[in-house]
């Protein structure tokens, strides 16, 4: 494990995760969430998922060429697709490897 | 679980066993997402020791893959921990809708309960406090719920780190972290009305172009970013969510 990782990072993960947890079940009422936080949360989803996933799909600058890249742009497609349709992680998982693999054995 | 009568009669054990009733279908649905956490965590060179012991510390399925896609890709610490905070933000609003319900446990057994929190637990919880809402068991029913689906969850993911422990390399097997990302990712856009939609694409938008940004830090402005957009966009053109939609939008099959 180079750089990130390590039972540090994880402590820190579980403690975070454990105080929004606890917060009011533990504390009772003596805080409050702000209004904006509670509207913004609505939007956390998506956005959170949207800013992980879109880098991993699509890269543009120097390092980006076309046949590295279309295996996973190919899968990324046939993902949305069967997500849309199916909204089934297990189809998502199992069509798109099985096209990120097919992409990548027809680029040799 | 001691078996002595509710005000109404019923006893925690039954209260317990509906609640691992209730929780069945969704122990199910859960089991691909802890094989593909497990197996992820190998995937990107955690340690097997870590990669076990993460699911049973952080117990938060979605930002246990966000870190370990992030760790994939270099990210520091500090980016890793804000996306943290910010995939588990709801846990603090399941906590409040929670804590009336269960105020008759005594400090240490809410603090169990409160590590144990899920989307699951919050759903069923709050469909069977809804409904019957004096009905007694309530602390029971919750750990009928979270108990079993955290041992579930614990189990798979581990499974799944001795899984990926034994799998060839060169399966680009780092690639299924992506995919139930991306499949959230729909779920959430779909379950949205149009400001979602907006934060959505926001957000993708801005993280591709962000990707030079140092330390991984298009990730947090395009979140961020995401955010104020769907909030811009409820202030000027209505909510968030479709009439009859969940308060919280529940991002998937994990704790």
């Amino acid at each position: 494990m180079t750089g990130a990782g390590g039972w540090g990072l994880i402590l820190a993960m579980a403690v975070i995760t454990f105080a929004l947890r606890a917060s009011f079940i533990v504390l009772q009422d003596r805080i409050r969430i702000p209004d904006l936080v509670r509207r913004g949360l609505a939007y956390v989803p998506a956005a959170v998922l949207a800013a992980i996933v879109a880098p991993a799909f699509v890269q543009l600058g120097g390092d980006a060429d076309l046949v590295s890249q279309a295996p996973r742009w190919a899968a990324g497609l046939v993902g949305v697709a069967v997500a849309v349709r199916t909204k089934h992680m297990v189809a998502v998982l199992a069509v798109g490897m099985l096209t990120l693999w097919g992409v990548q054995a027809l680029l040799g | 679980m001691d078996g002595a009568p509710n005000r109404d009669g019923s006893t925690s054990a039954a209260a317990f066993r509906e609640g691992a009733r209730d929780a069945l279908p969704i122990m199910l649905a859960m089991t691909p997402m802890g094989l593909v956490v497990g197996v992820a965590a190998v995937e990107v060179g955690l340690p097997i020791a870590q990669a076990i012991g993460m699911s049973y510390v952080v117990f938060a399925g979605i930002a246990q893959l966000a870190a370990l896609q992030l760790i994939a890709v270099g990210s520091p610490v500090a980016v890793i921990l804000v996306t943290t905070l910010l995939l588990n933000l709801r846990f603090a609003l399941y906590s409040a809708a929670f804590a009336p319900h269960l105020r008759s446990a005594p400090g240490w057994l809410r603090a169990v309960m409160a590590f144990l929190m899920t989307d699951q637990a919050m759903a069923l919880g709050s469909q069977r406090y809804g409904r019957f809402p004096e009905r007694g068991g309530k602390v029971a029913y919750y750990l009928g719920v979270a108990l079993p689906t955290g041992f579930v969850w614990t189990t798979a993911s581990t499974l799944g780190v001795l899984l990926g422990a034994g799998l060839p390399g060169g399966l680009s097997l780092e690639f299924a972290v992506p995919l139930v990302f991306l499949t959230l990712w729909v779920v959430a856009m779909l379950r949205g009305a149009p400001p979602v939609w907006v934060a959505g694409a926001v957000a993708g938008g801005v993280a591709v172009l962000g990707r030079p940004l140092p330390f991984n830090l298009g990730l947090l402005v395009a979140a961020f970013a995401g955010i104020a957009a769907g909030l811009y966009w409820e202030t000027r053109r209505g909510p968030a969510l479709r009439p009859g939609g969940a308060a919280t939008a529940r991002p998937g099959d994990a704790p």
